[in-house]
């Protein structure tokens, strides 16, 4: 998977981590694709919801060391 | 119909989840749907831990909810500054943020909030 950006939301908890996604997908184009790194648990949920609400395309979740990383994909 | 509930205060100190359960188990009956989103105190009635001896469990009900379809989340941020940990709570219930908040509230017909 291309990864075109990546936001690092450690240390935020909700809903800052959205925050942060929804503005950094507005500065982006339709079909590129951002990594979040979040550790907050609610998070997991969160971006799923987001994703789903906005019609973005949420692409995965990964957890690794207490990190989670998303990834989504900004919609046309 | 799809509802909504908002449930934001402590089991057993407060009756207002054993309201939204009542109203659940009813409209459920009638062939709607529900979600649940847990906050502030509300997150504290989801937790297995809680054994109530011989008074009525919330949380068994709670699961036979989630067995239904009923769909519940609760605040991450408001279970960590309450001491509950994702681990603690039964299957199928999820920690979550504002962004389910906003969905349920999106996705629903009718939102009702139960609180102080």
């Amino acid at each position: 998977m291309t990864v075109d950006f990546e936001l690092d939301a450690t240390g935020m908890a909700c809903p800052v981590p959205i925050v942060k996604t929804a503005k950094k997908m507005r500065e982006m184009i339709p079909g590129q694709t951002l990594k979040i790194i979040s550790d907050d648990e609610g998070f997991k949920a969160d971006i799923v919801a987001w994703c789903e609400s906005t019609g973005n395309e949420f692409l995965s979740l990964e957890e690794k060391d207490g990190k989670i990383y998303g990834y989504v994909r900004k919609a046309a | 119909m799809r509802l909504g509930f908002l449930v934001t205060t402590a089991p057993y100190t407060f009756q207002n989840m054993d309201t939204a359960i009542g109203l659940m188990e009813a409209a459920l009956a009638k062939g709607h749907s529900c979600d649940v989103f847990l906050y502030m105190d509300g997150v504290i009635s989801a937790s297995s831990n809680i054994k109530p001896g011989q008074d009525r469990s919330i949380p068994d009900k709670m699961k036979q909810l989630v067995v239904k379809g009923v769909r519940i989340s609760s605040c991450g941020v408001c279970a960590n500054y309450r001491g509950v940990k994702n681990s603690d709570y039964l299957p199928g219930i999820k920690l979550a943020g504002l962004a389910a908040l906003g969905r349920m509230i999106n996705d629903c017909d009718r939102v009702i909030t139960l609180g102080f």
